[in-house]
Parts: structure tokens; sequence; C-alpha cells
């Protein structure tokens, strides 16, 4: 039997929303500010329309909502952060669909979903031409979505209940004591990285590629976000093929490498603390990354792609890198990422579903689950091959303390993987249906399940109105990493048929 | 005191990007060392 919500539980549910909502309005005075130095009058409309909407209904929903101290409990906090994650698209899409780059408002909820899920799939027509304004709300929306829209709340307003927003973003370590520490200290991270991101792909831009100081910037900026919440939006169409520098792309790695890295990893390095030394978490990355790295430099070889190894390290080891990190940044062009056929292709395909570090701003099944799975399964074996009455324990290490790996741990990680398959063949049924070749519906469905990014043409403006909405509930669901997005189904059902 | 802590900070944070400089690195000898043989072997 389902307990119906009571009147308390959707006035907690609404007004944590609110408080939500009027904290990105503030985001959008970022792009408003460089909508009105740009002197791009007609964004900057759109943007005080956007942060008008935000404000108005962020405070309504406060209004309508809990007037006492937050007290939410896991349920509650799994309901807020999946209906966060489905109205701030909705109010940030407002300055795309009024852009006119956008085929509808459908095309531009697909781009801001894929925004702050740190996708980087996108409908958006001429981009080259799109105000830079806007240009700089897509990849801020990566941003927030990358950083944890709700864990900017947690770092002002922490206390009560909020604790459970944390875990409900997909973040399942707490890394300092307190919840108010553990979210200043990633957003301290953050910002360091932010620095120092900006400052070096600016430099570059103005020393190395000849732009003018305030382009560099811009691309120094959008490239960073996009970079270091492995989000993948590039503010020109031919993504970071445009720059034609093997210096920038190195730099940009970097800051993707350090995006797909966990938070806990880069607090373990930050204090030089021995949990920094590599636990299971970290071989199964290392693992991963080296075998499919070297399957599709294989593959690649075999299809005479390249026949000079400067072409292939460079193209093979960077698409590699956008995959496995979630990035989804190119640099080949579509028609040549469909050439990468058979082998090279089944590598990328199976990085962009493997993802990067759990609690990290990357997709994908995550290291964490790939590296206990196996060991699940292997403790399996041990346990058959044991003498019957011989009990075998399994542990695993984890940030320099040695775990041990239950049942309920082992079961749990491998519903999530399962689902996230599920997720994957789920999309590619569609794209299968509506006429797609099957390497093409698999290569975009795993692309979006995973919240990567790169693409072989699916993805396009004239794609049916039906496959864009199974991949925004694909980019969601993965992003969410499923707990959310059922906690939120649950409380409807409850609520629809509950006693 | 201030100043002491500053340098504390610029100093982990050298050692943070190094490490991930470290990694970038450590792929691209990788993909270079596999490359160079697939190349050789089959290209």
């Amino acid at each position: 039997m389902l307990l119906r919500p009571t009147s308390d539980d959707f006035r907690l549910v609404v007004g944590t929303l609110g408080r939500v909502l009027v904290l990105v309005a503030l985001a959008g005075v970022v792009p408003l500010g460089w909508a009105a130095v740009a002197r791009e009058w007609g964004p900057a409309a759109s943007f005080l329309l956007m942060i008008g909407l935000f404000a108005s209904v962020g405070f309504g929903l406060q209004l309508a909502g809990s007037s006492g101290p937050v007290r939410l409990d896991w349920s509650h906090g799994m309901v807020v952060v999946a209906l966060t994650w489905l109205v701030v698209p909705a109010l940030g899409s407002v300055p795309f669909a009024l852009s006119g780059h956008f085929g509808g408002w459908l095309d531009a909820y697909f781009d801001a979903m894929s925004g702050v899920t740190t996708t980087g799939l996108a409908t958006v027509q001429d981009i080259d031409h799109l105000a830079a304004s806007v240009n700089l709300w897509r990849h801020l929306l990566q941003f927030l979505g990358g950083q944890g829209i709700v864990l900017a709340v947690l770092s002002i307003f922490a206390g009560g209940g909020l604790i459970t927003l944390y875990y409900s973003e997909a973040r399942d370590e707490r890394i300092l004591p307190s919840i108010r520490s553990t979210a200043r200290f990633i957003w301290g991270v953050s910002l360091l990285h932010a620095l120092a991101g900006v400052t070096a792909l600016a430099a570059i831009g103005w020393l190395v590629l000849g732009f003018s100081a305030h382009r560099s910037l811009f691309h120094g900026l959008t490239i960073f976000m996009a970079a270091f919440d492995t989000g993948g939006f590039s503010p020109q169409s031919t993504s970071l093929a445009y720059y034609r520098s093997g210096v920038f792309e190195a730099v940009t790695a970097v800051f993707m490498v350090a995006g797909a890295m966990s938070f806990g990893l880069h607090y373990a390095l930050w204090r030089r603390l021995n949990r920094a030394r590599p636990g299971l978490e970290v071989r199964t990355i290392a693992a991963t990354f080296a075998a499919t790295l070297t399957a599709s430099l294989f593959g690649l070889v075999l299809l005479d792609q390249y026949t000079d190894l400067h072409g292939l390290v460079r193209r093979g080891l960077f698409q590699m890198l956008s995959a496995h990190t979630g990035t989804g940044f190119s640099t080949v062009s579509t028609a040549d990422l469909l050439r990468w056929d058979g082998l090279a292709f089944a590598a990328i395909a199976t990085a962009m579903a493997l993802g990067g570090m759990a609690s990290s701003t990357a997709g994908g099944v995550k290291a964490l689950r790939i590296g206990l799975t196996l060991k699940a399964l292997a403790g399996q074996v041990r346990q058959v091959l044991l003498p019957r009455q011989a009990v075998a324990s399994h542990t695993y290490l984890h940030f320099g303390r040695r775990r041990r790996l239950t049942p309920e741990i082992a079961q749990a990680v491998m519903a999530v993987s399962l689902l996230y398959v599920a997720l994957y063949l789920l999309g590619a049924a569609v794209g299968l249906a509506f006429g797609y070749p099957l390497q093409e519906a698999l290569f975009e469905s795993v692309s979006a399940g995973a919240n990567v990014g790169l693409s072989v043409g699916v993805t396009d403006p004239t794609m049916p109105a039906l496959l864009k909405v199974v991949y925004i509930l694909q980019m969601w669901a993965g992003r969410l990493e499923f707990v959310a997005v059922f906690s939120l189904v649950g409380f409807l059902l409850a609520w629809a048929v509950g006693e | 005191m201030a100043e002491r802590s500053f340098l504390r900070g610029i100093r982990r944070a050298a050692a943070l990007f190094l490490v991930e400089i470290a990694v970038v690195v450590s792929a691209v000898l990788l993909a270079a060392a596999l490359g160079g043989a697939f190349l050789l072997v089959i290209g």
C-alpha cells in the first residue's frame, strides 16, 4: 500500500524547489551582464525575462511552500532534485527559444537539458552566429549542472535535511565531516581550476591563436566550463577542431581529466593524504582507459584512417579521452567519426558507456561500479571453487580505507549498472524504430544516457520529436543515476493512487 | 602567517595540477607507444 503524500510533504518539496530556483535566477545575471557589455539587446531582454521567471516562480513556490525550518527526509530530497533538473532547463531554455537559433521550444529544452546534465548534444542551428551571451548561458548551464545545482544551495543554506539533496544529486561520498564544508571544498576546487583553466586557455587564444583579448576570454571561459564539467558544448560548430591547436587540445584535456576525477580524490591530493594512493576505482579507470585506448588505436590502424603517428595519437587519444571522461568534445568531423568502424567504434562506444569516476561531473556507469561489479563476480566464482563450509570475505580499497563488499552493496551496484545498460538499449531501440542504422542509433543513445555528447549526426533539429523526448529523458535519468527519478515517479504514483 | 598559508595553498594547487598533467602526459606516451607499435606491425 502506498501512503499518499500529505500537504506538508508538498509544501516542503515546493518550498525547497523555490529556494533553488531563486538561486539559479542569480546565475542569469552573468549572461545578462555580458549581453549588456556586448550590446546584445535582444538576448539581454530574454535574460531579463528568464531571471524574472526564475525569481517569480521561485519566490511563488517559497510562499506556497514551507515557511518553517526545512526538515527534509531522504524521499523529499530525491523528489526536489528530480524536479529541479526538469524545471531549471524549462525556464533556462527561454533565451534559447527566443534567440531564433532553435527549431522550437522542444529543441531549446533539449539543449538546456543537455547543458544542465553536462551531456553536450545540441540541436542549435547556425551556432557560429549565435549571440555570445546566449552561448555563454549554454556553457553556464553546464557549469551549474556539473557543480550540482543544489550544491550551491547547500553551500549557503546547509542545515536541516538539506544533506539529502547532496546524495540525491548522484554524489555518494561526503568528503569532509560537515556537508557545508564539503560543498565549499567542491566549489573551492572548481574555482581554483577555473582560475587556472580560463587563464591558460585565454592566454593560448591570445598569444598562440591570435584572438583578440575579449574573444580569448570568451573562448577560455566557455571551453573551460565545458571541459571541467565534462559537458562538451562548444561555441563553434566544429567543436575543438575549430582551434587547430595541439596545445589548446592538450590544456583542455588536462581539465577534462580533472573533471572526471572524483572530488574525493581531489581532496586527498590537495591534503596530500594517504587516501590518494590508487584504490579500486583508480585502478579500474586506468585499466578500462588503457583497454579501450588500445582497442581504438588498433581499430584505427586496421581501418587505415591515420597513416602517421602524430595524426593517429592526436585524433585517436583525444576522442578516447573525450569519450571516457564523458566530455564530448571532438577534434574530428561527424563524417570522420562515422568512418570509425568496427573495433574503433566499439571501443569508443564502450568508453562512453563506462564513464568517469563516481562523485565527479562525468556520467556513465562509473569506474567504481565497474570495479565493484567485477570484484563481486570474481568473489562469486571464488565462492563456488571453495569448500562448501568456507566463507569468503571480500574487501576493496577506496580512498585509503579497506571496505567490505557486502552482498547489499554488490546488489545495488549491479542493479544501477543494469539500469544503465537498459537505458542505452531503450534509446537505441527507439532510434532503430525511426529507421536509423543500428550503429548510429546505439552510439547516440549511449552518448545521451552516459551524458557524453559525442554525436554521429543523429542529434539534429530535424530528428523526430519523440526521439528528442527520449534523449531528454535519457540525459535526465542518466545524470541523476535513476534513484531520484524513481523517487519522483513513486511520489507522483503515491499521490495519485495512495491512501 | 597569512603569507605562509597563501604559499602553502599555491604549493598544494601546483601539486594537484601536476598530477592532472601527469595523467595526460602518461596517456600521450601510452598512445604513442601503442600507436607506433601498431603502425609498425600492421600499418
